[in-house]
């Protein structure tokens, strides 16, 4: 019986997802509908041919390049700063780790006008460099990095030195490939928090052609009317969502089982 | 050595966090528009004491907050529970599906939530009622409160199940044995044993609760359901009055930083 209300709870969670995918297959007719049905009955393509007039390969490409560089630059200096903490001597160890950490109570969006300000004084306006640097820096990245590091046993460390290898070799060869799960888990959070961050990367992009997926489309999407017969904004919405949503969701079905395990080790509180 | 290792993580610390905070501070000490800045010590600060809209913001974040902390930790912890005497199977299933939601960028996903409770939209339709669910705040915190709560239950799941399934099995058989039934093991032994996940999980709640900003900016762009953050956002890029906007993210800052420091106090 109890299973009954947790695949009820299930569904109930999904519905907004598959709503997400019925409806950009819905003409006009179709979303006004009462009751919504489950799968569209007349299925269109219409909503995709209309945001395919859209500028979506550029900025596919753009979100791409951002969402690259910014899981690869996080994955490196989190494994590099994580190694750091967990396994070597630094001096005032524990105030420069509450520092870093402190960003935790920090939301990222009370600094969006100092940020914004710091961004335009070093010039980087406008340019996916500027997405990219202010991305990094994610403390509960840090804290569950460390948090997974310390399961490994110290000793793999100790021998794999006296055998000579060098802090990168052991970086490289030891600790990236032990912490794969929690790195796994960090270029996943990068991956969904760059992919759908609109209101930073909103003010970032707010002049210029250069555009990242959800800017663009929000964009587009929020501009007005254009005198349009038979016009369909929750349709197109919702297709131009799933360009966005279905990257996103392959790659969290292929990584889950690293995913969760991160999760789950860097998050147990001892 | 060991701080080349933790320089760029530094770096990226100073430039974009560290400096910006110094910056926080100084800007809102200033009066500013689009074109110039000047002085004005704690006037910001005094302006916005007796600003109305502030004092709405706060009661809004409070109010979501009200909603979010006891609504996510009581159903990350009875979900967990459950979770946790069931098949392998089952849990991945529950763990994978629950993370979905965390997946659809808040904004674009919006669109669904503002049909589904659209005034002609399914909800009063079921109803059989015509209410405008974001003309004001009584509906609008409540709704856009729960679609926070699905976009975070996923992550803290996990993290809950994870830590149930730490505890030491022996505890709870040792239990059995001694004829304490399933409530009993859930609310005396595995509740006080998970309390600092589940202390986290509120504090996450609260953090969230002052910085929702992409789902009113969508449904109910108004002072009556705007979080702190949002009327934030909303003073400093679309009036331009950075200093002001400024003054209350500080504001913004010590009510946030208070809990967290009030709570690592208790601990000890």
């Amino acid at each position: 019986m109890k299973k009954v209300w947790l695949i009820v709870l299930m569904i109930l969670v999904l519905l907004p997802m598959w709503f997400m995918a019925v409806y950009s297959f819905e003409d006009v007719q179709g979303i006004l509908r009462m009751p919504p049905r489950i799968f569209p009955a007349t299925p269109t393509l219409e909503n995709y041919r209309y945001i395919a007039k859209w500028p979506l390969s550029g900025w596919i490409l753009t979100s791409i390049a951002t969402v690259i560089a910014t899981v690869f630059f996080s994955v490196v200096v989190y494994a590099m700063a994580g190694y750091a903490f967990t396994f070597k001597k630094i001096p005032f160890k524990g105030i420069i780790w509450a520092a870093f950490i402190a960003g935790m109570m920090v939301p990222r969006m009370s600094l969006m006008i100092p940020l914004y300000i710091t961004i335009r004084q070093i010039g980087l306006s406008g340019t996916l460099a500027a997405v990219v640097l202010t991305s990094i820096y994610q403390p509960v990245n840090l804290y569950l990095t460390k948090n997974f590091m310390q399961q490994i046993p110290k000793s793999i460390i100790e021998s794999a030195s006296i055998d000579g290898a060098t802090e990168w070799t052991i970086l490289y060869r030891v600790i990236i490939p032990l912490a794969l799960p929690v790195l796994t888990l960090v270029a996943l959070f990068t991956a969904i928090f760059v992919l759908s961050d609109y209101v930073w990367q909103s003010l970032v992009f707010q002049f210029g052609d250069v555009k990242t997926l959800v800017v663009g489309i929000m964009k587009k999407l929020m501009e007005r009317g254009g005198g349009e017969l038979n016009i369909n904004p929750l349709g197109r919405q919702m297709a131009a969502g799933m360009i966005l949503i279905v990257p996103l969701l392959t790659i969290f079905l292929i990584a889950n089982k690293y995913f969760i395990t991160g999760i789950s080790v860097g998050g147990v509180k001892e | 050595m060991s701080l080349i290792l933790i320089a760029p993580l530094a770096v990226l610390w100073l430039l974009f966090f560290a400096w910006p905070m110094v910056q926080l501070v100084i800007i809102s000490l200033q009066h500013t528009n689009f074109m110039s800045a000047g002085f004005v010590g704690f006037q910001n600060y005094i302006n916005t004491f007796t600003d109305q809209t502030f004092w709405l913001a706060v009661t809004n974040s409070l109010s979501y907050a009200a909603i979010m902390i006891p609504v996510s930790v009581y159903i990350s912890f009875t979900l967990a529970c459950f979770l946790s005497r069931m098949s392998k199977p089952w849990r991945n299933t529950a763990r994978i599906t629950f993370y979905i939601p965390a997946l659809s960028a808040g904004i674009i996903i919006a669109g669904f939530w503002k049909w589904l409770f659209h005034i002609n939209g399914a909800v009063n339709w079921v109803l059989g009622a015509s209410i405008a669910w974001f003309a004001q705040g009584i509906t609008a915190i409540p709704i856009i409160a729960l679609i926070s709560i699905t976009g975070s239950l996923g992550g803290t799941l996990i993290m809950t199940l994870a830590n149930i399934e730490a505890v030491d099995p022996g505890i709870v058989s040792a239990a059995r044995i001694d004829g304490a039934s399933w409530r009993q093991i859930k609310y005396r032994i595995l509740m006080p044993t998970i309390s600092p996940v589940l202390v986290m999980i509120a504090l996450l709640a609260w953090i969230n609760a002052w910085q929702i900003i992409e789902t009113p900016m969508m449904l109910a762009p108004q002072d009556y359901a705007a979080t702190l953050t949002y009327h934030i956002y909303r003073q400093g890029f679309l009036f331009g009055n950075y200093g002001m906007a400024s003054a209350q993210a500080v504001i913004l800052l010590l009510i946030i930083g208070g809990l967290a420091i009030l709570k690592s106090k208790v601990k000890q």
